[in-house]
């Protein structure tokens, strides 16, 4: 994905967060994830990227 | 500063060498997150450009330049401690009541330009209002002396060990000067915030960041938030707003005093082309699009970076810090942390502008800020000033007009390649350095007066 993509899908999910609402925000994260990893066919680098979102917080 | 407003000024005369004593060239940006660099980032650059990118100048230099070009000319007076008290306009004229301590009294003005900053007197007596947003995020400014040894770059702290949470910018000003930018939290009072003390504290945590042990002294410190606040119209009649009394910019954008510059550059000469006969009234009605245009792109980009240096709403601030976190170990998401490296504004719609030529594949558009490249023994910013130039690519060039200078170019040189240029193309720069015009093929018959206006072609 090119830079300008990336940029809009930050900013719609920015957007998405403030519409659900705080104590909705964790499913909604969570079901995007996973939808997005449905559409994965690797299963070690969906993994990978869960260890690389958890390290760091 | 950025390349165009240092262009402003030169060709507004002032000497190089005063500039050049103590501005502070940059074209390198490091960002950080928790003390991690996660972002290096480098300005477009060229050996065929006389300026740099950037420049970091304190405001003092600006204004003493200011005042000795302002002192070296005949035709302008200074007076000090003057204060605005009231405006009566009628059709011609605007009569301004002038105090100062030793008097009061009026003067018939037939233009006004207001650039008396962002508590405008001259913006609140006519009855106007900025509108626009404030942005939640507010920062002290801080200015500390000291002897340390780094870069001179933009330094961009996320979360950083002295404000956890927040955003600290860093920047090299000249004589040793560093200019330190810090978010406050949302649970920071203001007043407690910019307190001597709170401030020295602050500052020592930043320098501690930073790995600096020596001593430090305290200059001067302030707060502010970001505005994206204008006026509806820079104009009422015969008075013109410009700079910080016709905008409000965030500073993420870097604009405030290049705006400021770039308004003043253009109300400037179309003033005196108008006043020395050279144009029509209506040159004029360009002024409010041109630079309110400029001021609502400034806006566009900078309302970006301010999301992400000050995150409005908790989605905002969910998403920065998620990118942030990744860009520890993926660069792609560092370039999310780049502020937005805006080129000065293209004036395409404006009345002044001609339709572009499309058979170019290269060179400044119409309505776009000249480019710079080297020419005759020098470059070709020292060889526009003042006025219109006509750069005439070729052997045969048309004689120089009272509204416009000719300047011959050859096709076959850097400056041609640069411009996609041929036997017989012609560039029309305005005294503002954006480009009026260009042919491919450049028909001499037509070189006059109302080349200068597109909308009477």
């Amino acid at each position: 994905m090119n830079q300008t993509d990336l940029e809009q899908v930050y900013d719609s999910i920015a957007q998405a967060i403030d519409a659900v609402g705080p104590e909705k925000t964790e499913v909604f994260l969570a079901k995007l994830s996973l939808s997005l990893a449905a559409d994965y066919d690797d299963l070690a680098s969906v993994i990978a990227k869960i260890n690389q979102a958890s390290n760091d917080l | 500063m950025r390349p165009h407003g240092r262009d402003a000024l030169a060709s507004l005369y002032f000497e190089y060498p005063i500039f050049d004593d103590h501005a502070l060239p940059w074209d390198t940006g490091y960002s950080y997150y928790r003390g991690k660099k996660i972002l290096e980032f480098q300005m477009p650059d060229s050996a065929n450009e006389k300026f740099r990118p950037m420049y970091n100048l304190q405001q003092q230099y600006i204004e003493q330049f200011l005042y000795q070009c302002v002192e070296k000319n005949p035709f302008i007076e200074m007076r000090w401690r003057s204060e605005l008290m009231q405006i009566n306009k009628d059709t011609d004229t605007v009569h301004l009541d002038i105090k100062d301590p030793l008097r009061s009294y009026t003067i018939a003005c037939d233009w006004v330009v207001a650039a008396d900053g962002a508590r405008s007197t001259t913006r609140r007596l006519c009855g106007h209002r900025l509108n626009g947003e404030n942005y939640e995020g507010r920062y002290v400014i801080a200015d500390v002396q000291m002897d340390h040894d780094f870069l001179t770059i933009r330094r961009a702290l996320f979360d950083p060990k002295s404000r956890p949470g927040g955003t600290v910018l860093i920047h090299k000003q000249p004589h040793n000067i560093w200019r330190i930018d810090y978010q406050l939290g949302p649970e920071e009072n203001a007043q407690d915030a910019i307190a001597e003390t709170s401030v020295r504290q602050s500052v020592a945590a930043v320098l501690a960041d930073i790995g600096y042990a020596g001593t430090w002294d305290l200059e001067w410190w302030s707060i502010y938030s970001a505005n994206t606040l204008l006026l509806d119209d820079y104009r009422d009649g015969r008075i013109f707003f410009a700079g910080d009394s016709a905008h409000n910019v965030p500073i993420f954008g870097v604009r405030g005093l290049n705006n400021g510059i770039a308004d003043g550059f253009n109300i400037g000469w179309k003033l005196a082309y108008f006043l020395t006969d050279k144009a029509d009234i209506d040159i004029l009605d360009s002024y409010t699009p041109e630079r309110r245009g400029a001021t609502l792109d400034v806006f566009a980009n900078a309302t970006k970076s301010t999301r992400f240096m000050t995150p409005p709403t908790q989605g905002w601030q969910v998403m920065r810090d998620a990118a942030l976190s990744l860009a520890l170990t993926d660069t792609r998401f560092g370039k999310l942390a780049n502020p937005r490296q805006m080129t000065p504004y293209t004036y395409a719609q404006s009345p002044l502008t001609h339709k572009d030529d499309a058979t170019f594949t290269a060179g400044p558009k119409s309505g776009a800020v000249f480019l710079d490249a080297p020419y005759a023994d020098g470059y070709l910013c020292d060889a526009l000033s003042g006025s219109y130039s006509l750069i005439y690519f070729g052997q045969t060039p048309p004689d120089d007009q009272d509204w416009c200078n000719v300047l011959k170019a050859d096709p076959h040189s850097t400056l041609g390649d640069l411009y996609d240029a041929q036997n017989g193309t012609a560039y029309l720069i305005r005294p503002d350095l954006h480009i009026a015009g260009r042919w491919k093929h450049f028909d001499k018959t037509r070189f006059d007066a109302s080349l200068a206006k597109a909308a009477l072609r």
